[in-house]
């Protein structure tokens, strides 16, 4: 199939998710009620820190502010792209459904990763994104056009390395048929991206950074953003993303081929 | 030749356990693996535009073979061929030329309209739009579908999702059709509307059907052909009256009588089965059937005859209990 066939899909996909979520419309207004509440009392309490002094660990409030607004635009993506689909996995093994999946004559993991779209949580990243307009605006700070490039970068490859981690301890259900607990799992280790890596010390940083990549996921782009970032981790990034993506998609294929009991 | 079975084998590694914590806590570290033969060398051929039916009590090994066929198992051992291909390896070639429906399993959208699903499914198999419409019609027309197809598929009964279900995986106009269990738990009405269906689209479009059914009408409504299937092994091949001449060479003689007559004249006709106030049931040899009738209506006061066939359920659960039958 052709890159524009799947494009094509991808857009009957949403058009599809989008019909069977307007059924339930009430539930987009909810959400994003809820969204904008944490957001402000993210961006508030976070202030509490700043009583006594201007900087912490380098970062002042107004970027401290870039990295909670990019927070919740990673996070709201992830519920946008990824939460809808690969939370589906144990259940579609338990009912059977892929069974389905696996007869379409299509990429299974294109149809299991990307079939459906979190409508109702489309408004966390807007939000993310304006409290980050916000900090910008408030510093009186323009980013140039190769902090913008960089920083894209950096949120795209850290889109990649979280749904690879995401694919990689969902395909484990293959084994253990029921994780869907697993999905809590990678949002509370995401949580930790709400401060800057450097407000963590010692070990834990290292860890954030190298172990479980939260630093890519909200520091790297703020930095980048900031124009303090070093190119070359962008680079670092990208080869991450690149090397986790197809590490997940070669443990599905061995998840698919346990599943048909290939290896028995 | 469509499908082409050879010795196929399939073993599952179950993992056993017994009741109780303490089994429980033990399992946690040594676990007992038992092997079980879901399918136990089978061999057999079908030829483009065959209706097979597939029989055989529950855990029997029919799903598995079903499963093998449409590339979802990997064979244990031997060798399947569908269409020229080996189905394991999933070529899109091969899936676009078969499909498979389950008759437990859903893959209709809850939320949406049925006709949602067919255009996802447009899109998964490449479907132009030209023979789209020219196929959606047509099922539409032989499944009455019209008043279902903007309903949401919560909304619908039963048997009409599954004559969604059935559009939603005949679009693509597959060559060969994996049926498990398409009818179960359907009321008698959905039932035959399947059934009927089945039999019109396997008839114009000469496809390959492979049915597993519960319900003995389906497979003798549908094939003339049938496997029965036991203990993952293949107990008989053949055609559906050969199997009934030679497991089951009597038939039924069903009397009403004007009034009651001693059992021993009636034994004189045959093996009795049954005797209740006036209604008799005789087992009598298949061939001197029509003999055996005129006499008993010479001799008796009988007010109406009728000659059956045994019940195929019987026939088949004779077959289980005698071993492997030859046709």
């Amino acid at each position: 199939m052709t890159l524009r066939a799947y494009l094509r899909l991808l857009n009957i996909f949403y058009k599809n998710t989008l019909m069977s979520e307007l059924e339930y419309r009430t539930s987009f207004t909810a959400n994003v009620l809820t969204s904008l509440f944490w957001l402000v009392w993210a961006a508030l309490s976070v202030r509490v820190f700043f009583f006594q002094t201007e900087t912490i660990a380098g970062w002042t409030y107004n970027e401290l502010l870039v990295v909670v607004g990019l927070f919740f635009t990673m996070n709201g993506l992830r519920q946008l792209f990824l939460q809808p689909n690969l939370s589906r996995l144990s259940e579609y093994v338990q009912m059977g459904t892929l069974d389905y999946i696996l007869t379409k004559p299509i990429n299974s993991q294109f149809l299991v990763s990307l079939r459906y779209i979190g409508v109702e949580n489309c408004g966390d990243p807007l939000l993310g994104l304006a409290l980050l307009g916000l900090a910008l605006w408030r510093m009186g700070y323009t980013p140039g056009v190769i902090d913008v490039l960089l920083f894209l970068t950096l949120v795209a490859s850290a889109l990649v390395i979280l749904y690879s981690f995401n694919l990689m301890i969902q395909t484990t259900t293959f084994w253990l048929i029921n994780i869907r607990r697993a999905d809590s799992l990678v949002w509370s280790l995401l949580e930790a991206g709400r401060f800057p890596v450097q407000f963590y010390t010692g070990w834990v940083r290292l860890a954030l950074t190298v172990i479980v990549p939260v630093a890519f996921m909200t520091t790297f782009p703020a930095q980048a953003l900031l124009g303090r970032l070093p190119a070359w981790i962008a680079a670092v990034a990208l080869l991450m993303a690149g090397v986790l993506f197809l590490l997940a998609s070669a443990f599905w294929r061995v998840g698919l081929r346990s599943y048909s009991g290939a290896s028995s | 030749m469509s499908i082409q079975v050879e010795h196929l084998t399939r073993y599952y590694r179950v993992h056993r356990k017994e009741p109780g914590l303490r089994s429980s806590i033990r399992n946690l570290f040594h676990r007992r693996y038992e092997c079980i033969k879901a399918v136990d060398d089978i061999s057999f051929a079908i030829e483009q535009g065959e209706v097979v039916g597939f029989l055989g009590p529950n855990g029997a090994g029919k799903t598995t073979t079903l499963k093998m066929l449409a590339g979802l198992l990997h064979p244990t051992a031997g060798r399947a061929e569908v269409l020229g291909y080996t189905p394991h390896r999933r070529e899109r070639e091969y899936l676009k030329q078969i499909t498979l429906v389950m008759g437990q399993r859903n893959q209709l959208f809850w939320d949406l309209p049925a006709i949602e699903t067919f255009i996802v499914n447009q899109a998964i198999y490449g479907i132009p739009e030209l023979q789209f419409r020219r196929t959606l019609d047509e099922l539409v027309a032989l499944l009455d579908l019209e008043p279902l197809l903007t309903k949401q598929v919560r909304k619908l009964s039963l048997g009409e999702r599954m004559k969604c279900e059935l559009a939603a995986s005949l679009l693509h106009q597959p060559r060969v059709l994996f049926l498990d269990e398409p009818t179960l738990g359907l009321d008698v009405d959905a039932q035959s509307a399947i059934r009927d269906f089945i039999r019109c689209y396997s008839q114009e479009h000469s496809v390959t059907v492979l049915l597993t059914s519960h319900y003995m009408a389906d497979v003798t409504a549908l094939a003339r052909r049938i496997l029965v299937i036991d203990d993952g092994r293949l107990m008989y091949d053949g055609n559906l009256e050969a199997l009934v001449e030679s497991t089951a060479p009597y038939k039924l003689l069903r009397l009403t009588l004007q009034q009651p007559i001693d059992e021993i004249d009636l034994a004189a006709l045959g093996q009795v089965e049954r005797y209740e106030g006036l209604k008799v049931t005789i087992r009598v040899p298949r061939h001197s059937t029509t003999a055996v009738a005129a006499r008993a209506l010479a001799r008796l006061p009988i007010a109406d005859l009728t000659i059956e066939d045994p019940p195929i359920e019987k026939i088949i659960s004779e077959v289980f209990h005698q071993g492997v039958v030859y046709a």
